[in-house]
């Protein structure tokens, strides 16, 4: 499988073992012009969308070589934080700072709102109906402090769930529901109650909630904080032994090695076949890990910038990043010269494969 | 008419594998190794065995993620982790010689002995005109003699609370020297023997001193004496120290042991083995003599520490005559202050504080644990969201002043920029 033109073994040419190779990877065509704040591939098929602070969700096709092409755009009122597919990959759904969701249906071209809340709608997520024959239900989550569930007719809630914080993160696998809130809040909601916590904790982490990521067989889901830490949890009590957290995403600059810059965790991603996952951080660098062997399979040189977002195609061979401001830096770091592209990187076969135990004596 | 063998020759003392780390020699190559592995490689957490201080230092380093500092059981030298062991393999030069050359001197000194204690010539050499005989009986008269010396040695050892007795030179502190003696009783016998007497009492043979004088600390405690000293009374404090510094010059040496020494006959034979008459018959010693080499003295030679040349060989010091005390004192000083080194060195190494690993300062990037950096941003003028609906402004949905504020301060930001 030749994948962006060059095989695998091209790929792998310039790499050393736990250091990857960023040249092979492709910029994304005509990328939106403000920061980015989500990447989501399609369910189906080789389809990008990117949700953006320029107001607009945009929806790129990606063909074998890795050339995008520009091929939907609909716009909201206010910068959009978030963006999903349905699971049939038909529509694509961006929640935004308007308070809305808005719904574009990709085989009409017509857009509609489809759900609002009291603040920013700041995650948005599709599931299938459980109900046969049913339309998906889409689940937002706002800094209003509630998550909702919509069924894309009517205007009002089917139900809502409220939170003990401003919702700043969702992610959902299957059954899993887990919503990450300020305040270090994360609840669990099993899909078949969606309107009952299965489980409320505290983040394993001491510091702000930045991403919450499911496994991919949903038996639990990763945390990220603006501490630059990655926790694994388990959603169920009897695997709480295997719940660790470990540091990334920081630096000691060569210059002066009595600090230690922490970068916030800004995305983390699960592979969806292997199972292994990537975080991306303020600091500009990605890598790629395996949580069964607690080890870092890949890491990878910086970008140019913050990573704000990243995702896995639906077949694992793409993972799609966005170097843009973060605003982790305040205001006053955000210059014209700030890089603003989306980055499609090759999956080479070992890099995100759990490397077998060889370590045996 | 085959020769018995007595023992193994040089060569082959010379072939023995023997372990660097700490100079013990092996009947095989095989066993060394095996004793290395034990001894020396063996990680201590989990019982593993290496091949070579490396092998074990990348073990530690990888499994236990410990640093190996120092190679376990060796001698003090020897501990070095930089140096490649495997069995007689990498052994650097000057080391390996040191080694042969030693084994070479304890083979001659090992003969050596033999011969004298057997009398046979040195091997190879019996073809001389006139063979060694064996030694003869001493007449009686002799062994009387040297039994008063002996016990005149004894009685100066205890009474001098010397450490000569342990020490390995010992045999040369108690060789009579001629004229040694002659010359060194006043000085190093005198304020020996002083003790005993004001403490002791009266000994016998200077009972003509001290009544007179008189000892006022006893004579004032125990009245059952009567001997009252009308000269002195007994609480002046003069009267203490007045009798020794006129008793003392006048102590003869010859209180104790000393008879010995004053009828003392020239010694027998200037060599060490001295009731041996055969052994003026020995052909000359090697130019060097070959110290008896004891543990430490040893392991002092392998820390560079080069012992004096040992006052043991009496046919040098014969000549020179020095005083034999300074002789005896400096290579026991040089043992105990080396002693003291090592024990030294040795505290250091392993009171060396562990390495702290100062951890750097950290230094969040985005420190702000109440608002998400979305919320920051999306509170910005330029993103924020104004409904159509006029009566609803974004601005009534902001809390705080604060932000307002920086609300305005990203608007000229954004002028300079747009």
């Amino acid at each position: 499988m030749s994948l962006f033109g060059g095989g695998a073994s091209s790929a792998s040419a310039g790499q050393t073992n736990t250091t990857g190779d960023i040249s092979k990877d492709v910029a994304l065509n005509a990328p939106p012009e403000d920061g980015i704040s989500d990447l989501r591939f399609s369910p189906t098929s080789e389809h990008l969308a990117v949700a953006s602070w320029d107001k607009k969700v945009r929806i790129y096709e990606i063909n074998d070589q890795g050339q995008s092409e520009g091929k939907a755009l609909f716009e909201h009122e206010a910068p959009v934080l978030n963006c999903c597919w349905s699971p049939d990959g038909t529509k694509v759904v961006g929640a935004g700072a308007d308070k809305a969701a808005r719904m574009l249906d990709l085989s009409s071209g017509t857009t509609t709102q489809v759900a609002a809340h009291d603040a920013p709608i700041r995650s948005c997520h599709m599931i299938p109906n459980p109900s046969v024959g049913g339309t998906p239900l889409l689940i937002t989550g706002s800094w209003d402090k509630t998550v909702k569930y919509w069924d894309l007719r009517q205007s009002t809630a089917i139900a809502s769930v409220e939170c003990q914080e401003r919702v700043y993160t969702m992610d959902v696998k299957n059954k899993l529901l887990v919503i990450g809130t300020a305040d270090r809040y994360i609840n669990i909601i099993n899909l078949d109650q969606p309107t009952k916590f299965y489980k409320t904790m505290q983040s394993p982490l001491k510091w702000q909630t930045r991403v919450v990521s499911c496994f991919s067989d949903a038996s639990g889901f990763a945390v990220g904080s603006v501490e630059g830490r990655c926790a694994i949890q388990y959603v169920e009590e009897k695997d709480s032994a295997s719940n660790f957290s470990f540091k990334c995403h920081r630096e000691t600059p060569p210059a002066n090695r009595d600090v230690c810059n922490i970068y916030s965790v800004n995305a983390i991603s699960f592979h969806p076949i292997h199972g292994t996952f990537s975080t991306a951080g303020a600091d500009g660098t990605f890598h790629f890990w395996d949580k069964d062997a607690k080890h870092r399979l890949k890491g990878y040189p910086a970008v140019g910038g913050p990573i704000t977002t990243t995702a896995f195609n639906r077949n694992g061979n793409i993972f799609a990043y966005s170097v843009s401001y973060d605003w982790s830096k305040g205001y006053s770091a955000n210059t014209q010269q700030t890089v603003n592209k989306v980055m499609l990187h090759p999956i080479g076969p070992d890099e995100t494969k759990p490397r077998p135990n060889t370590r045996k004596r | 008419m085959g020769k018995k063998r007595r023992g193994p020759s040089l060569e082959e003392l010379l072939d023995r594998p023997w372990c660097y780390y700490c100079e013990r020699d092996f009947d095989d190559l095989k066993i060394l190794i095996s004793h290395q592995k034990a001894k020396h490689f063996k990680c201590d957490n989990c019982n593993r065995r290496l091949n070579t201080a490396g092998g074990l230092s990348v073990h530690l380093s990888q499994v236990h993620k410990e640093q190996l500092t120092q190679v376990q059981n060796a001698l003090p030298n020897r501990m070095g982790v930089d140096v490649e062991i495997f069995g007689m393999e990498g052994i650097p030069d000057d080391v390996l010689n040191a080694h042969r050359q030693r084994v070479a001197s304890q083979f001659q000194q090992a003969e050596l002995d033999r011969q004298h204690a057997t009398g046979n010539p040195p091997t190879g050499a019996s073809s001389g005109g006139q063979p060694a005989k064996k030694p003869k009986l001493e007449p009686v008269s002799d062994l009387k003699k040297r039994l008063a010396e002996h016990k005149a040695r004894r009685a100066e050892a205890l009474a001098g609370g010397s450490s000569g007795d342990v020490t390995p030179n010992s045999a040369v502190q108690s060789t009579p020297t001629p004229g040694g003696y002659a010359q060194s009783p006043p000085v190093a016998a005198t304020p020996q023997y002083s003790y005993p007497q004001p403490y002791g009492g009266p000994p016998a043979g200077v009972t003509p001193h001290l009544p007179q004088t008189g000892s006022p600390v006893y004579s004032s405690y125990s009245p059952v004496g009567g001997q009252q000293v009308p000269g002195a009374s007994p609480y002046t404090p003069t009267g203490y120290p007045s009798p020794y510094p006129a008793g003392l010059p006048a102590q003869p040496p010859v209180s104790y042991g000393a008879p010995p020494f004053s009828q003392q006959q020239p010694p027998p034979s200037d060599n060490r083995f001295t009731g041996l008459p055969a052994a003026s018959n020995l052909p000359q010693r090697p130019a060097f003599a070959v110290p008896s080499v004891n543990a430490h003295e040893m392991q002092q030679m392998h820390m560079g520490h080069v012992p004096s040349p040992t006052p043991a060989a009496p046919g040098h010091s014969n000549g020179s005559s020095a005083q034999p005390t300074e002789h005896v004192s400096t290579p026991v000083d040089n043992q105990i202050s080396g002693a003291a080194n090592d024990v030294a060195s040795k505290t250091e190494a392993t009171s060396k504080p562990k390495k702290e690993k100062t951890k750097p300062a950290i230094r969040l990037v985005y420190n702000e644990d109440t608002l998400s950096p979305e919320e920051k941003m999306a509170q910005l003028p330029r993103y924020a969201y104004v409904p159509d609906r006029s009566t609803q402004t974004a601005l009534s949905e902001l809390p705080g002043n604060v932000i307002v504020g920086r609300i305005q301060e990203s608007d000229t930001v954004l002028d300079t920029t747009h």
